[in-house]
C-alpha cells in the first residue's frame, strides 16, 4: 500500500532518515529518529497538523499494524517499514508550518478581548460538561475540586504572576511542579504548560523583553521536560520553539483576528481525552499575561467578585 | 485495605483508552480507586499525597504507573494482572471477533476484501509488473500498468488475452487516465462532461483534458494507452478498444485521439475505427499533417490547444473554425516589451520541460518557426543535442528523459534538477528565453510554483551581475480544482514576471516571437 503524505510539518526531515517505532495508537504512530533522538508522528487526519507530523488522510491506513520496535527508514522522500507493505510519499507534499510565533497579537483590543472571553466560556462549559478535573475558572480561583485541579491550580497562578513580570526564574520553578502531573499520556500539566507557551509566542510579536523572557522560559522547560515521558516532552520541545499544533494555531489565530472562536476552542478541545481542554486552558492563560484587562483573574476583579490573599506578581490569590 | 503498584515499562496508550481502563479497573469487584498514569516525578508525588501510594516509587517517565486499592491482596492482584493483560493486548487483534485484519498484499486478497472492484492499477518495478497484470485479467479485472520497463513482447500478448475477453490493459507505463470521473496517476481534476479522450501521451492527455476544462467543456472518460500501443507490433489494441468503449458510451458525444503519429498501418486501422464510430472524433497526432487525417466525421488538429478547442465546439454543437498559427493580441502586446529587455547575443531559446509531448510539441512549433532546434527528442536526427547537459542555440530538453531520472524523482515532483538547468542557462549569454511547462495535478509536486521561483529569481540575480536580463516563459496544465489550484500557482509565477499563456503551444509560439 502506497499512499502520498497530505502534509508534513516542519520539523519533519526532508528527504531522509532512519527511525523507530516507539509507539501505535489508532491514528498515530510516534517513531523515534535515531539521529536525533526525537520523536516525529506519521498521523492520520484531514485537518489535524503537528509539527513534527507526517499527516495522512486515508482513513484506512493500518497503523495499528506497526508495532513498537519496528524499523522505518525515509530514503528519497519515501517511508518504509521494515517487513510491512506499506510506503508513505512525502516529495512535493506540502511543508505545513505553525504560524505562532509571528502572529504578533493584540489583546488590548476590545475583539479580542471578547473572543478571548467567548473562548473561556465555551472551555469551562466544556469541563464542567466532561467532569474534568481540572476547571479553568476553578484553577484560577484557588476552588478547583479534584487533588488534580488543587494541585495544579497554585502553579498556574505563579506561572501567570511570574511571567507577568518577566520572572523566568519563578516561571521555571511553576512549571516545575506541573510537568508531568497528570493522567494520559500528556499529562494535564505538560499540556498547560504547551497551551501557556502558545499564547506567549503569539504575543510575543516584536517586543524584545517579551522575546527575551520566552527565550529564558523555553529554556528553562527544555531543561525540566526530562521529567516526562518522550511523546509529552515532544510537544514541549516543539512548544519551547513556538511550535504548536494547527488546531491550537487557529485557535490563537482566530482570537486574535475575530474569527470563529467557538468552532476553533471546539477543535481544539476535541484532542484527547482532556489534553485539548487543558491545553486550551494553558492558552487562555498566556494570553492573558501582559494584558491586564483580559487576564482571567482580574476580570472577576473588575466586576467585583470577591478575591483577597496572597499576591503573586500584581495577581491576588485567596490563598 | 491491600494498596499494590505495578510499573509497565515503555507502554503507552492514549488518554481515553487509559480513563477506561482506569474505570474498568475500579469497577471490579473488590476495587475501591485505581489509577494509570505515566510515572512522572509528580504524578508519584500526587499520588502520595492522595494516599493511594505508600512508598516513593522511583520516576520512570516513560513507563506507565497502575496503583489499585482494594479490600484484599488477592482481589487487587487479579485487578493488576488483569488490566495488564488487557493494556498489553493490541487493540486492533480484537476488532472482529478475534479476527485481525490483514492488509492485502496480493490482487486475489485486494478483490476479497473489496469484490465489486473490476479494476487494479499496478505500479511495481517493471519485471514483475506483466506477471502481476497477467493475473488480474485472470481474475476478469481491467488493468492499468502505470509501470514502465515492460517489453512489447510481454505488452502484445497481455492486450490479447485482455481484447479476447473484453477487458482494457491501459499502458505499460501508462502515467495518465481519468476512469468514471478519477483522476489515476498524474492526471488533474476536470470537468465531467461528455468529451471522451483516448491518448498514447500523459503529458498530452493531462493537457487537452485540462483545456477542456478551461474551456468549458467536460470529460466522460480519459484512456491511456501507454506509449507502445500504436507502434506496428501491438497494432494499437488499446487504442482500437478504446474508441470503441467511447463510441458505445451515450455520454459520450466527440472522441478526441491524441498520439505522436502511429505507424501506417495502425493509423489506417485507427482512423477507419474513428470514421465508423459515427461520433465527431477530433484526431491530434502530433506532427502528423491535419490536412491528411481531416474527412467525414474526423477533424485533424495541430496542436494540443486545438485539438481541446475543436472537442468543446464539437461538444457544443458549433461549427468549427480556422485555428490561427499566429499569436492572439493579448500575447503579442507582450513581445515587444520582453524584446526591450534582451542585449545583443541574446538570441536562443532554452526550453526545459518536465512533459515528454510538451516538449516534442515544443520542438516541432519552434522548428517551423525558427529552423533548427536541439533537443533529446528532435523532429530530425541531425538535430540531436550532442550533449544533453549542454545547450546548443535553440535547446528544448524533456527532462523527464529516463537519463535525467535514473536514482531520482521525475521533474514533475522533483524540481532540484529543472532548477539547476535553469540556473545554468542563465549563464550562457546567448539564452534570450527560458521557456517552461508547469504540470499540476495528482502526482505532480504540491507547489511547482513555490519549487521554481527560488530558481527563476537565482537566474535573474546571475544575469544581472552579468548586466543582462532573461525572459522567461511558460504555460501551466492544470484546472482550478487541482490540489495545486491554478490560479495560485498562475499568480505566484506572473507576479515572479513569468510570461504566461494559456497553453503549451502558445507559449512556443510567443518564445518564438520574441526571439524572431
Amino acid at each position: 500500500m502506497q499512499i502520498r503524505a497530505a502534509s508534513i510539518g516542519e520539523a519533519v526531515p526532508a528527504e531522509s532518515f532512519d527511525a523507530v517505532i516507539h509507539s501505535a495508537f489508532e491514528s498515530a504512530v510516534n517513531m523515534r529518529l535515531m539521529s536525533e533522538d526525537r520523536l516525529i508522528t506519521l498521523l492520520i487526519s484531514d485537518r489535524y497538523k503537528l509539527p513534527q507530523g507526517i499527516h495522512v488522510t486515508q482513513k484506512d491506513t493500518p497503523l495499528q499494524a506497526l508495532e513498537p520496535g519496528r524499523l522505518a527508514a525515509c530514503r528519497g522522500g519515501i517511508l518504509r517499514f521494515d517487513t510491512f507493505p506499506l510506503s508513505i510519499d512525502l516529495r512535493g507534499a506540502p511543508v505545513w508550518k505553525c504560524g505562532v510565533a509571528g502572529l504578533m497579537m493584540e489583546m488590548d483590543l476590545p475583539s479580542a478581548q471578547q473572543a478571548w472571553s467567548t473562548a473561556w466560556d465555551v472551555l469551562n462549559r466544556r469541563q464542567r460538561r466532561t467532569n474534568c478535573d481540572i476547571i479553568a475558572d476553578d484553577v484560577f480561583r484557588l476552588q478547583a475540586g479534584s487533588v488534580l485541579g488543587q494541585r495544579i491550580s497554585r502553579p498556574v497562578l505563579q506561572l501567570v504572576a511570574s511571567a507577568d513580570a518577566f520572572d523566568a526564574g519563578h516561571s521555571i520553578q511553576a512549571a516545575e511542579t506541573m510537568i508531568g502531573l497528570g493522567p494520559g499520556v500528556t499529562p494535564s500539566g505538560d499540556d498547560i504548560l504547551i497551551g501557556f507557551l502558545a499564547g506567549l509566542w503569539s504575543l510575543s510579536g516584536e517586543h524584545p523583553k517579551r522575546h527575551s523572557f520566552i527565550r529564558s522560559f523555553g529554556e528553562g522547560v527544555l531543561q525540566i521536560a526530562q521529567r516526562t515521558n518522550e511523546i509529552s516532552r515532544t510537544y514541549l520541545v516543539h512548544a519551547a520553539r513556538g511550535q504548536f499544533s494547527s488546531a491550537l494555531s487557529a485557535l490563537v489565530e482566530n482570537i486574535g483576528t475575530g474569527g470563529d472562536v467557538e468552532q476553533a476552542a471546539q477543535d481544539a478541545m476535541r484532542v484527547g481525552h482532556s489534553s485539548g481542554m487543558d491545553t486550551v486552558t494553558g492558552l487562555l492563560a498566556g494570553l492573558a499575561v501582559w494584558n491586564a484587562p483580559t487576564h482571567p483573574y482580574p476580570i472577576h476583579l473588575h466586576e467585583g467578585k470577591p478575591n483577597s490573599g496572597k499576591s503573586y506578581g500584581h495577581i491576588a490569590t485567596s490563598d | 485495605m491491600a494498596t499494590l503498584q505495578r510499573v509497565i515499562k515503555n507502554l503507552y496508550r492514549d488518554s481515553v483508552s487509559l480513563m477506561q481502563f482506569s474505570e474498568k479497573l475500579r469497577a471490579l469487584d473488590g476495587i475501591q480507586q485505581a489509577s494509570a498514569v505515566m510515572a512522572t516525578e509528580n504524578n508519584i508525588s500526587l499520588l502520595v499525597e492522595a494516599g493511594l501510594l505508600q512508598g516513593a516509587v522511583p520516576p520512570s517517565p516513560n513507563d506507565l504507573l497502575i496503583v489499585v486499592e482494594g479490600r484484599e491482596d488477592s482481589a487487587v492482584v487479579t485487578a493488576l494482572d488483569q488490566v495488564e493483560a488487557m493494556l498489553k493486548q493490541k487493540s486492533a487483534e480484537p476488532a472482529e471477533g478475534g479476527v485481525r485484519r490483514v492488509p492485502p498484499s496480493s490482487i486475489q486478497m485486494a478483490l476479497e476484501s473489496n469484490p465489486a472492484a473490476n479494476f487494479v492499477l499496478i505500479s511495481t518495478p517493471g519485471e514483475y509488473a506483466a506477471a502481476e497484470a497477467r493475473k488480474a485479467l485472470q481474475l476478469g479485472l481491467h488493468v492499468m500498468m502505470f509501470s514502465d520497463n515492460v517489453s512489447i513482447e510481454e505488452e502484445i500478448p497481455l492486450k490479447r488475452y485482455a481484447c479476447d475477453h473484453d477487458l482494457l490493459v491501459m499502458g505499460p507505463d501508462c502515467g495518465t487516465a481519468i476512469i468514471n470521473g478519477i483522476p489515476l496517476g498524474f492526471a488533474n481534476v476536470v470537468r465531467r462532461g461528455d468529451i471522451g479522450v483516448v491518448a498514447a501521451s500523459g503529458t498530452g492527455l493531462q493537457q487537452v483534458t485540462s483545456l477542456i476544462d478551461r474551456l468549458g467543456g467536460g470529460i466522460t472518460q480519459a484512456i491511456g494507452t501507454g506509449g507502445h500501443d500504436l507502434k506496428s507490433e501491438v497494432g494499437g489494441i488499446t487504442m482500437l478498444q478504446g474508441i470503441a468503449a467511447l463510441t458505445a458510451d451515450p455520454a459520450t458525444k466527440v472522441i478526441l485521439l491524441v498520439s505522436k503519429p502511429p505507424s501506417p498501418d495502425v493509423m489506417k486501422n485507427v482512423l477507419d475505427t474513428a470514421a465508423r464510430s459515427g461520433k465527431p472524433v477530433v484526431v491530434e497526432f502530433i506532427g502528423a499533417d491535419p490536412a491528411g487525417i481531416t474527412s467525414g466525421n474526423i477533424t485533424g488538429v495541430k496542436t494540443l490547444e486545438e485539438a481541446a478547442r475543436a472537442s468543446v465546439l464539437l461538444s457544443q454543437g458549433k461549427p468549427l473554425k480556422r485555428f490561427s498559427k499566429s499569436l492572439p493580441a493579448r500575447y503579442k502586446s507582450l513581445v515587444a516589451p520582453a524584446k526591450k529587455k534582451l542585449k545583443k547575443g541574446q538570441q536562443y531559446i532554452r526550453g526545459l520541460f518536465s512533459g515528454g509531448t510538451f516538449c516534442y510539441e515544443t520542438v516541432l512549433l519552434l522548428s517551423e518557426a525558427l529552423g533548427k532546434v536541439y533537443s533529446n527528442t528532435p523532429i530530425r536526427k541531425e538535430e540531436k543535442i550532442p550533449n544533453v547537459w549542454k545547450s546548443l542555440e535553440h535547446t528544448v530538453i524533456d527532462l523527464g528523459d529516463d537519463l535525467f531520472t535514473q536514482g531520482r524523482p521525475h521533474p514533475m515532483i522533483d524540481f532540484r534538477l529543472r532548477n539547476e538547468r535553469i540556473v545554468q542557462e542563465a549563464r550562457d549569454p546567448e539564452t534570450a528565453v527560458i521557456l517552461l511547462d508547469i504540470v499540476l495535478g495528482y502526482g505532480s509536486n504540491m507547489d511547482p510554483a513555490g519549487e521554481l521561483l527560488p530558481a527563476i529569481q537565482e537566474a535573474r540575480n546571475v544575469a544581472a551581475k552579468a548586466k543582462r536580463s532573461l525572459v522567461f516563459v511558460g504555460s501551466v496544465c492544470g484546472t482550478e480544482s487541482d490540489p495545486q489550484s491554478l490560479s495560485r500557482q498562475e499568480s505566484l509565477l506572473a507576479e515572479a514576471g513569468v510570461l504566461l499563456t494559456d497553453s503549451n503551444a502558445q507559449a512556443a509560439r510567443l518564445a518564438a516571437a520574441i526571439v524572431s
